[in-house]
């Protein structure tokens, strides 16, 4: 009861800041939500790179997520799980992106390789080695991509927090084991499917 | 023929375990190998070339798959993401929605009900007009905006016909109102509607279609009906003296009496 009461106190407070009656308790809900900002932006503008793969795309799903975050971070009722919270959105809302523009993505990966290709075929070794290169991303991309959505997820989580089990198990709010045989399921599988 | 069975005796396992090993191989890479067959993958690797070559190119995999992963998601955002989102923010500040102010519920739920009350009041209003009195019939009305355009043809849904009313729409009628300028329709709803007593549908569509060639004029018969709508005159009520026969005994008598009372009221009327 007491829970409820404090969540309806803040939703006011932070409604009625947003409303221009500024009240104390706002003005500490926005200032918490402007230091978060800072240090999550980046954190939401690389889930949404490791989805779509797209710098600018990114920037964009990361504003908008963190714009959805602003919208409800009254709603947020443990705040220190506020980064696992915005990761989630920025999933989902790259995810969504991403479904919308997915036909004319696989033309441009095409088209990269191309490019390459004809380069290695003049004759220049370093074009060679980056067309393996670049095939090589283009086929881990891909499989990566194939991933089932559990897997690939701790995939990319592990690559952005550096490989800590722990980081990533407290993001995605999982218990450490199975944060790890995920992780090693999905390296197993990509490396069956690379091999 | 010995030696040859002895050849066979040490190839056969070692080809067995290398095969064994090789499925082993990308688990013990990405370290997912079981406690149990580690001891014995290691033994084999340190031993066989081919098998150790093998893992040395399964771990390179996994390094470059890891690299490749954390190069997709190692770039850092361009410096003015954080301060384009502060604007955002600040911009939508100041258009604050509704539904984020204080007292945005209870005014939008007395918007709403007052919508209902009023849009239930309209309705009640519009149906006591549109529906026809019972046992009263109300004459065909033509009614003239312009001079050439003097005619009002009867609405969709109006009191047609009253039997009939519920059928669908007649196509000589759909006919009428497409032959009708746009003009006339588009003020057709602020038109009064025509009730058509049973039967007289096709008289009703001929007198309009003369109207509109000219061949009759509205205006007269407006100037018509509004001079035979003058009101009654009443007259007083005349009544004559009532006279009594006086009483006589004979049949005669009264017979003589009748046909004198006759006589009188006849002059009398």
């Amino acid at each position: 009861m007491s829970d409820v009461s404090h969540i309806g106190k803040a939703m006011d407070a932070f409604a009625a800041s947003r409303a221009g009656t500024v009240t104390s308790e706002g003005i500490s809900l926005e200032r918490e939500f402007q230091e978060r900002l800072a240090e999550c932006a980046t954190l939401a503008f690389r889930v949404a790179l490791a989805v779509l793969r797209d710098r600018a795309e990114a920037e964009d799903v990361a504003q908008e997520s963190l714009l959805r975050a602003y919208r409800n971070f009254h709603r947020l009722r443990d705040r220190s799980t506020f980064r696992s919270w915005l990761v989630r959105i920025a999933w989902r809302m790259a995810i969504d992106h991403r479904r919308s523009r997915q036909r004319r993505e696989r033309r441009e990966d095409e088209a990269a390789i191309y490019a390459v290709r004809e380069m290695a075929s003049a004759g220049e070794q370093d074009a060679e080695k980056l067309a393996t290169l670049r095939e090589f991303e283009r086929r881990l991309n891909e499989e990566l991509d194939s991933l089932p959505e559990k897997l690939r997820m701790v995939m990319i989580m592990a690559a952005i927090e550096g490989y800590d089990t722990r980081e990533v198990a407290q993001l995605l709010q999982l218990p450490e084991g199975t944060v790890k045989s995920r992780l090693r399921l999905a390296r197993k599988r990509l490396a069956e499917k690379l091999r | 023929m010995k030696k040859k069975r002895t050849d066979r005796s040490t190839k056969m396992p070692e080809v067995r375990n290398c095969a064994r090993v090789r499925d082993w191989i990308v688990d013990a890479a990405a370290g997912s190998l079981a406690e149990g067959r580690r001891s014995d993958f290691d033994t084999h690797v340190s031993g066989c070339a081919a098998c150790r070559e093998e893992f040395q190119r399964a771990q390179a995999l996994l390094r470059a798959i890891d690299e490749g992963v954390r190069a997709r998601v190692a770039a850092e955002p361009s410096p003015q993401l954080a301060a384009n989102i502060r604007q955002m923010i600040a911009e939508q500040e100041q258009r604050v929605p509704i539904w984020s102010r204080r007292n945005a519920w209870p005014t939008a739920a007395s918007a709403c009900a007052a919508l209902a009350i009023f849009l239930f009041a309209a309705m009640t209003l519009h149906r006591s007009s549109s529906r026809p009195i019972a046992g009263h019939t109300r004459k065909p009305v033509v009614t003239s905006s312009t001079p050439n355009s003097a005619v009002t043809v009867p609405k969709r849904n109006a009191a047609i016909e009253s039997p009939t009313h519920a059928q669908p729409r007649k196509p000589e009628l759909v006919a009428a109102r497409r032959k009708l300028p746009r003009s006339i329709r588009r003020h057709r709803a602020a038109e009064p509607e025509v009730i058509v007593q049973p039967g007289q549908m096709q008289a009703v569509l001929q007198f309009v279609a003369e109207v509109q060639k000219g061949k009759i004029n509205g205006a007269t018969i407006v100037a018509e009906i509004k001079a035979s709508e003058k009101p009654l005159e009443i007259k007083p009520l005349v009544i004559p003296p009532l006279k009594t026969p006086p009483i006589s005994d004979t049949a005669e008598g009264a017979a003589a009496s009748n046909r004198e009372q006759n006589l009188t009221s006849d002059q009398s009327n």
